[in-house]
């Protein structure tokens, strides 16, 4: 309600947009009142409602703010909580040009409407942390799930061909080429098909190389050109020289033997 | 114990004749035997390098006896301790003279091959040998002849190539037209891509005559080789365990 002489023309608006019912005899006061609108008494609130004696303080103050009341009628005899909020008319002109005010623009509503929005509001934030507090908890758990399947999809998928290939080196280093690594592991693209293609081609050459060998080993060939030694061996033995040599020899044998004869007996 | 001379030869030269010589002396003489070992390569000696026997210890020569310079015990090395204090035998170098005059002066006069002959069994006597251990020149010249037909055991190395098949063959038949009562062959530096009881087979099969030892070829030994006496600072090594053998057929 407005309390001023002058700026009498300043009315509430509620959330419809309509001006605010304000009661200004007791009829209307209390035909407003049976409809469950609680008017502000502005006889009450002007300057000496008990209830709220610090509102023509803040008012001789020219402050503007909210407070909290307890309202007691008929409908509400155990007193009820309300909020006001109030806003002074300054003086603003002539003598009166000091911060006080002259009356106020006032709302009132009850306590627990005043404070619904942000009653609402918490809720809402609180259902919002909650429901963000779930949505975490569900991913970090799905990740874990997807990063668990992942490793060890990968490592599976590692650690088989390497297994196969450590086999089929085992088995080569056997002397056995018979197992085909890239049919082993088989269809891939990535560098363990390269790996493995690499590795046959190892494998293939080192058979190769191995077949070679046992090749030259069966290639070494003693070959004597037996004419040729006939001829080397006569060009030897056919000298006196030689001859002579060869008496030697058995009579030195035949002496040694003949000692060997005279020890043993 | 009878005394034997064993002839350690090699139709060509570089088929590591003289390291297998030296090799397999210390390893007789490891054995608890008296070796001698001559170095009859008077063209280029060599034998007494692996041996450790320093020039200017060398009081006399095998030249020396050959030129009747001295007696051929004169020429005798006792190297046994500078080798290894724990062999259990002796080990006597004769080496041949380095000198370059020396060297010149036998191939251009030769010398009395029979004295060779003697100087042998004089050694034998005078030191009382249990084996004379003998360092062939390379091919068939008169001295080779002699040691080959003195000796009791002929050890012929041979490389596994064409030119060795046919000089070996040369030599093996000159050594049974002078009735050397054993012969052995020991295939050298054989290259790692030959199976070596294979090529075992193949020569005894070509020549008739056991193979001792089949030796492959190794940069490795080769390297430690050029560092003296390989038996002695690998006693372990495949190629030690086939000197062994070797010795062990010679001894037996």
């Amino acid at each position: 309600m407005v309390a001023h002489p002058r700026a009498y023309y300043i009315f509430g608006v509620d959330e419809n947009g309509q001006p605010v019912f304000v009661p200004k005899t007791r009829e209307e006061f209390t035909k407003a009142q049976e409809t469950g609108i609680i008017p502000l008494n502005a006889n009450y609130v002007g300057f000496i409602d008990p209830n709220i004696p610090r509102l023509a303080q803040y008012n001789r103050e020219g402050r503007s703010g909210s407070l909290l009341y307890t309202w007691r009628d008929k409908q509400f005899p155990q007193g009820v909580e309300r909020a006001l909020a109030y806003a002074t008319i300054p003086y603003h002109g002539g003598v009166y040009s000091t911060p006080a005010g002259f009356g106020f623009v006032t709302m009132t509503a009850f306590a627990s409407d005043f404070h619904q929005a942000a009653t609402v509001l918490g809720a809402d934030i609180s259902r919002e942390i909650q429901q963000a507090l779930w949505i975490a908890l569900a991913s970090v758990i799905v990740i874990a799930a997807l990063i668990v399947t992942a490793a060890w999809l990968l490592a599976r998928n590692i650690a088989r061909p390497i297994r196969d290939i450590t086999a089929v080196a085992q088995q080569v280093s056997q002397g056995d080429y018979s197992q085909d690594v890239t049919t082993l592991i088989g269809k891939r693209s990535d560098e363990f098909s390269e790996l493995a293609e690499a590795f046959n081609f190892m494998v293939a050459k080192v058979e190769a190389r191995e077949m070679k060998l046992r090749q030259q080993v069966q290639e070494l060939k003693i070959e004597i050109d037996e004419v040729k030694k006939a001829h080397q061996v006569a060009e030897i033995t056919e000298t006196d020289y030689f001859r002579s040599l060869r008496d030697r020899a058995r009579q030195l044998r035949e002496g040694k033997s003949e000692m060997r004869d005279e020890r043993s007996e | 114990m009878m005394s034997q001379i064993v002839s350690v030869h090699s139709f060509r030269g570089g088929t590591g004749k003289s390291n297998l010589t030296a090799n397999l002396t210390t390893v007789i003489a490891q054995a608890g035997r008296r070796v001698g070992v001559i170095d009859t390569d008077i063209q280029s000696p060599g034998i007494h390098v692996l041996f450790g026997l320093d020039e200017s210890k060398m009081v006399h020569a095998l030249n020396d006896y050959l030129w009747g310079k001295c007696e051929i015990r004169q020429t005798a090395h006792d190297v046994t301790a500078s080798l290894d204090a724990n062999i259990a035998g002796k080990v006597f170098l004769i080496p041949s003279s380095i000198k370059a005059g020396e060297i010149t002066r036998v191939m251009r006069e030769g010398y009395d091959v029979g004295l060779l002959n003697d100087g042998f069994h004089q050694l034998i006597k005078d030191l009382n040998l249990d084996v004379l251990m003998i360092d062939t020149h390379p091919g068939l010249n008169e001295e080779t002849l002699l040691s080959i037909a003195l000796s009791d055991t002929l050890v012929i190395i041979l490389r596994p190539d064409q030119q060795d098949y046919q000089g070996t063959s040369v030599t093996v038949e000159v050594a049974r037209r002078l009735d050397v009562p054993r012969m052995m062959l020991v295939v050298n530096k054989l290259p790692a891509v030959f199976d070596a009881a294979e090529v075992k087979t193949r020569v005894e099969r070509a020549y008739n005559c056991p193979v001792a030892a089949v030796l492959p070829h190794s940069e490795e030994m080769m390297t430690l080789a050029s560092g003296g006496i390989f038996v002695l600072r690998y006693p372990d090594h495949t190629f030690t365990q086939s000197i062994r053998e070797v010795a062990t057929r010679i001894l037996a």
